[in-house]
């Protein structure tokens, strides 16, 4: 049953299943399927070599991209949290926890851009071998859809810091970011771990 | 029937709040609109200019075909002056390009579901817009953006892209295929899906959340059902096109080598192409019937309104579409048989794939069910359904062939192939299109398409139609080969000469007669009788409410009382229908005023 929610005002059932909810993993499923084909990709030219990294390519360095799994986590935390907070009508708390994602959102942009700087000194360019093309392509579409979640996350920002600001947003607007980040954490995690495999 | 309607204030829907207000420009009407119903109609006027355009670029392959090194008869100069109107190879090979690319994407894929979908969904739902209207305008516009894309891509230097709709490399790859064209072709497809992703999400989430209250799944119009499933096949599968499209343009413009085999790519990596093949159609199957099940939705329901019965086992009909669109999504190795599948592999994509002929059977049996003992009424929409019951017959039969390896590897890339796509994705969607168009013309504009026309149009389409392409199937059958400039440079193929006339001479009589169709539709717009609420006699909610439809559709959110394929029970006395809104005791469900799926 929807009652008022205590800081929007607006009607509200945190168990509804809305319908902005139902489009985004719609939405959802759709770049599941864009990852999974670039992922069949991948795998396909995989399975055609016998090792890999190709003999006398150069393998990724392992640290920016493993170093970005625990930035994500903590976006993940922090989202949850933030959705707690919303719930218990605790403004302020709501607005640290979201201000700390937002920030480890930008950070992990940040920690791709330091990559691939890191992949361009190495020689991976995206057209060197197929091997450095792969990682590319994978992490600039991954990146592509973290740029839309870290604007979502500083829009949201920006609206929470005025009163009214927090009044007219959607009251299930801070779960639905929090979905968004959480399916590209778990996106991360798989092309991380496949492509360092 | 109004009375036992459901209230606005009762439901308090939540996309309510979301609602537009009531345009009074004529740029807010007609340019950046909200209403569904005005972008349906924008999708069909792009999908109509378009089907011209692809339907002219269909008949210069058929002069090609028919008349090797003959100059065009009037035009041929003018389009081709540097070889005196004669279609030079390069043109042909982007003229059948841009026939496939264009009547798939740019004229079909809006006209059924662009068009038809946003019209139908939130009448036939009880809704007053879609779900998300600034989205549905977004589709319309990404849309249009694509179409200026591809449209520019003919004025490039070395013409638009010649590489077939496929879009296989390495033909596809710079090196074969320089200039800019096949590359905006990728930027316009990728627009294109972005557009039908756009429209997808909309029309999944509106046909889960806006249904009126009291209508299950099952009371859904058979129509609904189709674009449903049309949609969630687009929202799954558009973006493993795109992925190989985006590796495609890698490839192009940024010197990757995805596609590139080892032999031939400077790195030496392993590219490999067949790996594109496999992107490709892993979307492209599933496309078949993203472009079909729309049309046999709307086959499915006017059967039934036309021969004023219910639909003869329509949960099973819906059932079957929807088992063919899981099984679509398994059957895509049937394209790539001749690329060196394991013979395991192509086993099992043989078995797949004949599994389809189960529910495809079911349904059409069930056509047939509808159509027995009814009181058929032979009006234009009606033909063209049933046209579309005899083309897809034909379609879905020569399908079997090419399902399995046995009869595939001999049949691979013949016109035999082309002629039962043509039945089944290019006629049997076009001719559900035109059914469609006709039925609801009354209900977009007000206003009746000429039924003498209507009638003059079907049978100078369908007779030429299904010669052409079967005449297609016996050349293709007797070896002629796809794609090929004049075929009769080839001792074999040089007797299949009188049968490609044939073929050509019925292409250009049905590309005459669709000529009858543009001027019925433009002129009946302003000049057509005034069309009642009701015209068709049929129960569904956008036939219980005014023509052209109002904005916002309904004054009252309806509700659900009836299926819709309420005909001819004994209990109407005055007319042979029950509306879906309608409760009349005894046969239509009670609903409970907290029932919503709001």
């Amino acid at each position: 049953m929807s009652s008022p929610h205590a800081l929007t005002g607006k009607p509200f059932d945190k168990d509804e299943l809305t319908s902005r909810q139902f489009a985004l993993f719609v939405a959802l499923a759709s770049s599941g399927m864009l990852f999974a084909a670039l992922m069949l990709s991948y795998f396909l030219a995989r399975a055609r070599v016998p090792a890999w990294p190709p003999l006398g390519v150069e393998p990724v360095p392992p640290l920016i991209p493993l170093l970005s799994i625990p930035v994500l986590a903590i976006i993940s935390g922090f989202l949850h949290l933030a959705w707690k907070r919303w719930l218990a009508a605790d403004l302020a708390g709501f607005r640290k926890a979201w201000t700390v994602a937002s920030i480890a959102g930008t950070a992990f942009l940040g920690l791709q851009v330091g990559l691939w700087i890191h992949l361009s000194q190495l020689g991976i360019r995206v057209d060197a071998n197929l091997f450095s093309s792969v990682i590319w392509v994978l992490t600039v579409v991954h990146a592509t859809h973290v740029l839309v979640a870290v604007a979502l996350l500083w829009r949201l920002q920006f609206r929470i810091l005025r009163p009214d600001g927090v009044r007219a947003l959607s009251p299930e607007s801070p779960r639905l970011v929090g979905y968004f980040w959480h399916f590209l954490d778990a996106v991360w995690i798989i092309l991380v771990a496949s492509l360092l495999w | 029937m109004s009375g036992h309607d459901v209230s606005l204030d009762q439901i308090h829907s939540a996309h309510d709040h979301h609602l537009h207000p009531e345009p009074k420009t004529i740029w807010s009407k007609y340019i950046i609109s909200y209403d569904h119903k005005m972008i349906a109609k924008q999708f069909l006027l792009l999908g109509i200019f378009w089907a011209a355009v692809g339907a002219i670029l269909s008949m210069l392959i058929r002069w090609a075909v028919a008349f090797p090194g003959q100059p065009i008869p009037l035009v041929g100069a003018l389009l081709f002056p540097h070889s005196n109107g004669v279609i030079p190879p390069d043109a042909y090979s982007w003229i059948f390009t841009m026939h496939g690319t264009i009547m798939i994407f740019f004229a079909i894929t809006p006209v059924l579901i662009g068009c038809l979908g946003n019209f139908c969904i939130p009448l036939m739902l009880g809704a007053r817009d879609m779900i998300f209207p600034w989205l549905n305008m977004a589709s319309f516009w990404t849309m249009f953006a694509s179409s200026i894309v591809m449209f520019a891509s003919f004025f490039v230097p070395m013409g638009p892209s010649g590489v077939g709709w496929t879009s296989y490399p390495t033909l596809a790859h710079s090196q074969w295929s320089p200039g800019l064209g096949h590359s905006l072709w990728l930027v316009a497809l990728f627009l294109a899906g972005t557009s039908s992703l756009m429209g997808a999400i909309n029309y999944v989430t509106t046909i889960v959340r806006l249904r009126a209250p009291g209508m299950g799944y099952f009371d859904m119009p058979l129509t609904i059902w189709g674009l449903w499933l049309a949609s969630i096949l687009n929202a799954l599968f558009i973006p493993v096109l795109t992925a190989g499209f985006l590796l495609l343009y890698l490839d192009r413009v940024f010197g990757t080598k995805f596609f590139l085999a080892a032999a031939i790519s400077e790195t030496g990596t392993q590219g490999d192409p067949i790996l594109y093949q496999h992107l490709f159609w892993i979307f492209g199957h599933p496309e078949v019937y993203i472009v079909i099940l729309p049309a046999w939705g709307v086959v499915s329901d006017l059967l039934s309104f036309f021969s004023r019965k219910p639909a003869f086992g329509a949960k099973w009909t819906a059932g079957s579409m929807t088992a063919i669109s899981i099984l679509s999504a398994l059957v895509y190795g049937h394209h790539m048989f001749t690329t060196g599948l394991s013979p395991l592999l192509t086993s099992a994509f043989t078995t797949l794939t004949l599994l389809i002929s189960i529910p495809s059977g079911i349904f059409f049996l069930n056509w047939l069910g509808t159509l027995w003992r009814g009181s058929i009424q032979f009006k234009v929409p009606m033909l063209f359904t049933m046209s579309v019951v005899f083309t897809f017959g034909l379609g879905g039969l020569t399908g079997l062939h090419l399902g399995a390896v046995t009869t595939n590897v001999m049949l691979h890339n013949t016109y035999f192939v082309v002629g039962h796509f043509h039945f089944t994705m290019a006629v049997a969607a076009l001719l559900g299109g035109y059914a469609g168009v006709y039925f609801w013309f009354p209900k977009m504009f007000g206003r009746m398409m000429d039924e003498k026309l209507g009638k003059w149009h079907f049978w100078l389409s369908v007779v030429p139609i299904v010669v052409l392409f079967m005449a297609m199937m016996v050349a293709g059958y007797a070896g002629m080969h796809r794609r090929i400039y004049n075929p009769y440079e080839y001792n074999y193929l040089k007797h299949l000469l009188p049968i490609n006339i044939v073929a050509s001479v019925s292409a250009f009589i049905a590309g005459a007669a669709q000529l009858i169709f543009v001027w019925n539709f433009f002129r009946s717009m302003y000049k057509g009788a005034v069309a009642s609420a009701n015209p068709w006699g049929v129960g569904t909610f956008e036939w219980s409410i005014p023509s052209p439809a109002p904005h916002y559709n309904f004054d009252r959110i309806p509700s659900c009382h009836n299926g819709p394929h309420e005909f001819s029970n004994p209990a109407m006395k005055d007319r042979d229908f029950i509306y879906q809104n309608e409760y009349v005791e005894g046969v239509s469900r009670k609903l409970e005023p907290a029932t919503s799926n709001h």
